[in-house]
């Protein structure tokens, strides 16, 4: 028996599934936001569906892990290590939401200045930068977790 | 100032594992209450153990605690 090999533990299926989950959905429907981005109904739409297809592929694929690895609680290196993830993505978080905030000053200080078809008076950029900001840090918050479950 | 903490602790678990009848590290494991992933990351010195755990892997191989666990400071941090 090779000791030094580590078993695919729930933890760890359960970030990589949150990690590829996302990934496909939320790539699509950047995609389909980018195609036009001052659309606040495709937006929406497009946030919507990939938001469902996502929670749909992990809940199958949760299911699947919870079969496919031994039930074991968590102990005290699990916890250790949802808290450094948890850290990581609060920091992009907090990053985001004073971004967002400056950027909404800015629009407002510089309303005046941009022309009224500029996207720069648009304040759906906002509403877009939060939401990556959001995706961005669950991707930070997953790919730590994997990281410090790979690294043994 | 604090000094800036670059240090690790080691460990002797592997070997005393081997001496106790080459004992599993999921019977270890089992034996202190966590999963065989956190004793690997223990014997690899990539995670450093609660001191409660250390205790009671300590308790396992009968042995008191700084027989079993080490900790080594790095040459940068020095003993200035």
């Amino acid at each position: 028996m090779n000791e030094e090999a580590t078993g695919a533990r729930f933890n760890e299926a359960s970030a990589w599934i949150q990690l590829l989950g996302a990934v496909g959905p939320f790539a699509g429907a950047l995609a389909v936001i980018m195609s036009a981005p001052q659309n606040a109904g495709l937006t929406f739409f497009a946030l919507a569906s990939a938001t469902t297809l996502t929670v749909i592929i992990q809940i199958v694929l949760h299911m699947v892990a919870a079969i496919a690895t031994k039930e074991e609680p968590d102990d005290e290196r699990d916890l250790a290590i949802s808290h450094a993830a948890d850290r990581a993505g609060g920091y992009i978080v907090s990053v985001g939401l004073i971004m967002a905030a400056l950027a909404l000053y800015w629009q407002r200080w510089t309303s005046e200045a941009q022309p009224p078809e500029s996207a720069f008076r648009d304040p759906i950029l906002v509403g877009h930068f939060l939401v990556l900001t959001l995706v961005v840090s669950e991707g930070l918050r997953t790919l730590t977790t994997i990281y410090f479950y790979r690294r043994g | 100032m604090a000094r800036k903490n670059t240090g690790c602790v080691l460990n002797r678990i592997r070997e005393l594992r081997f001496y106790t009848g080459e004992m599993t590290q999921r019977d270890l494991a089992e034996r202190v209450g966590v999963s065989r992933q956190t004793i690997v990351a223990i014997e690899k010195a990539r995670y450093a153990p609660t001191l409660e755990l250390a205790f009671r892997i300590s308790r396992v191989f009968e042995l008191p605690l700084e027989s079993v666990f080490t900790y080594v400071e790095d040459e940068a941090s020095g003993s200035a």
